[in-house]
């Protein structure tokens, strides 16, 4: 086993230790001793492989369960709090506020539980995309006005339904007469509020140089120029969105301006099997 | 023909902001409901207008829907249809990052209303299998559109409705 491949297994069972802990009186120390290392080891590999401390971490995860209760329960705020070892309500809300931007009886009545910001706990897959994924690290810079046209629709969460729009937009795209050369693919998808429930919008497009001669088959999004986080991965996505919203943007103070990913591939994507591909992915910035 | 012979009128390049389905629309409920994915779409696309109430008075034009229906080579085969909904704009450059943009070419239109129940026979049949072929005409893009103004009064209302049908036709 590679040392790599070692210290990952490790730290997953320090995960899973931190996991079955949240609403425990633990210590670092105590993580540590399940992945079977000195606490000083321990935390420099956390960090190097998770990109939080073991302790940031810790709290991520307690104030994400913390989050779901108070959405999901009518339990007290202060009983929420105890639960998961915050030892009075005044650490609590300043922790919690710290997180979510809101007080917790705010956040009970307007918050809106979105997967993409509270933080997921980190499994196999995080660790390896985050030692091996990040292909050019996130950066922001200033981008062009992206004009699309291609195939959009409303796509439930998990649903496995998107193969047709690709295959539509490959048959559709030799009438594209103005796509930008060499061409490349967008998958663009815009977040609604309420998007876990109703779907996200999904769309499958190439970049046109304008909307004067679009085929009127095909649906256009333009998007305005702006400040874009951009950066490069390959493997899994899920894991690579975790880290950009709950590692990179948490810790870099920026926010999205408005709720849409783009994901920029070869055009070769839609005959790849696997989803081991590299791509770059932009998202709008405040 | 069962419905009135249509009326053929010019119309300019149409910009619409609205949102897009792709599948078979029919999965759910194959019923003129609102059960449907179509009906689900115009939901959805009515709630976004009254959420963004002030910005929406603005972008759109007028309060009339369109419902676009693409004849892709996906429909033929699969049953997959591209339905969009939306409504009028000015110009591409006010349509916000959340909403899709389609837009109809400047064309001639075979303009056919359908009164009350004729709203929800098959009516695509005579209008592409018996009209247009005596018409002097042909389809001159893969698409149509529903034009959904005050006369149309809701699907339970249907029969006090009438409804436009708009089917781009080119003189043969």
């Amino acid at each position: 086993m590679s040392s790599d491949a070692h210290a990952m297994t490790a730290l997953v069972k320090a995960l899973d230790f931190i996991e079955d802990s949240l609403q425990e009186a633990i210590g670092i120390s105590d993580a540590a001793k399940a992945a079977s290392y000195s606490l000083y080891h321990f935390c420099r590999l956390f960090n190097r492989y998770v990109h939080h401390t073991p302790y940031d971490y810790l709290m991520r995860r307690r104030l994400t369960e913390a989050a779901q209760e108070l959405k999901q329960t009518d339990k007290q705020i202060i009983d929420i709090a105890f639960d998961y070892q915050f030892n009075t309500h005044e650490t609590f809300c300043r922790a919690f506020k710290r997180f979510t931007g809101m007080q917790p009886k705010e956040w009970r009545k307007k918050g809106i539980e979105d997967r993409r910001f509270t933080f997921s706990r980190r499994t196999t897959q995080h660790l390896q995309f985050i030692n091996g994924g990040i292909l050019a690290k996130p950066e922001l810079i200033e981008h062009r006005a992206l004009i699309l046209a291609g195939v959009s629709s409303i796509i439930q969460p998990g649903a496995d339904t998107v193969r047709p729009l690709w295959r539509l937009l490959e048959r559709e795209s030799a009438f594209i007469k103005n796509a930008v050369q060499p061409l490349s693919l967008y998958r663009v998808k815009t977040y609604p509020d309420n998007w876990e429930q109703d779907g996200i919008i999904y769309m499958a497009a190439v970049e046109v140089t304008s909307l004067d001669e679009v085929n009127p088959v095909l649906t256009a999004k333009l998007l305005s120029a702006g400040t874009y986080m951009v950066f490069s991965i390959a493997g899994s996505y899920q894991p690579a969105m975790d880290y950009v919203y709950q590692t990179w943007l948490a810790k870099s103070g920026r926010r999205p301006a408005y709720p849409l990913e783009i994901e920029v591939m070869g055009k070769d994507w839609p005959h790849t099997s696997s989803e081991d591909i590299k791509r770059k992915i932009l998202i709008p910035i405040v | 023909m069962r419905f009135k012979k249509p009326k053929i009128v010019n119309l300019d390049r149409i910009i619409l902001a609205g949102f897009s389905f792709f599948g078979d629309p029919f999965a759910t409920s194959a019923e003129w409901t609102e059960e449907n994915e179509i009906g689900r779409l115009c939901h959805r696309f009515m709630e976004y207008v009254e959420e963004n109430e002030a910005s929406a008075k603005n972008l759109f034009r007028s309060h009339i829907s369109y419902e676009v229906w693409t004849w892709n080579k996906e429909a033929a085969a699969k049953g997959n249809f591209d339905i969009f909904v939306g409504m009028e704009v000015e110009k591409v450059e006010v349509v916000p990052y959340d909403l899709s943009v389609r837009i109809l070419p400047p064309c001639g239109y075979a303009v056919f209303t359908l009164k009350g129940k004729e709203i929800t026979t098959d009516w695509h049949k005579p209008m592409y299998e018996e009209w247009l072929p005596q018409s002097g005409y042909e389809e001159a893009y893969p698409y149509q559109f529903q034009y959904y103004d005050q006369r149309f009064k809701g699907m339970d209302q249907v029969d006090e409705s009438e409804l436009d049908v708009y089917v781009p036709v080119i003189k043969k």
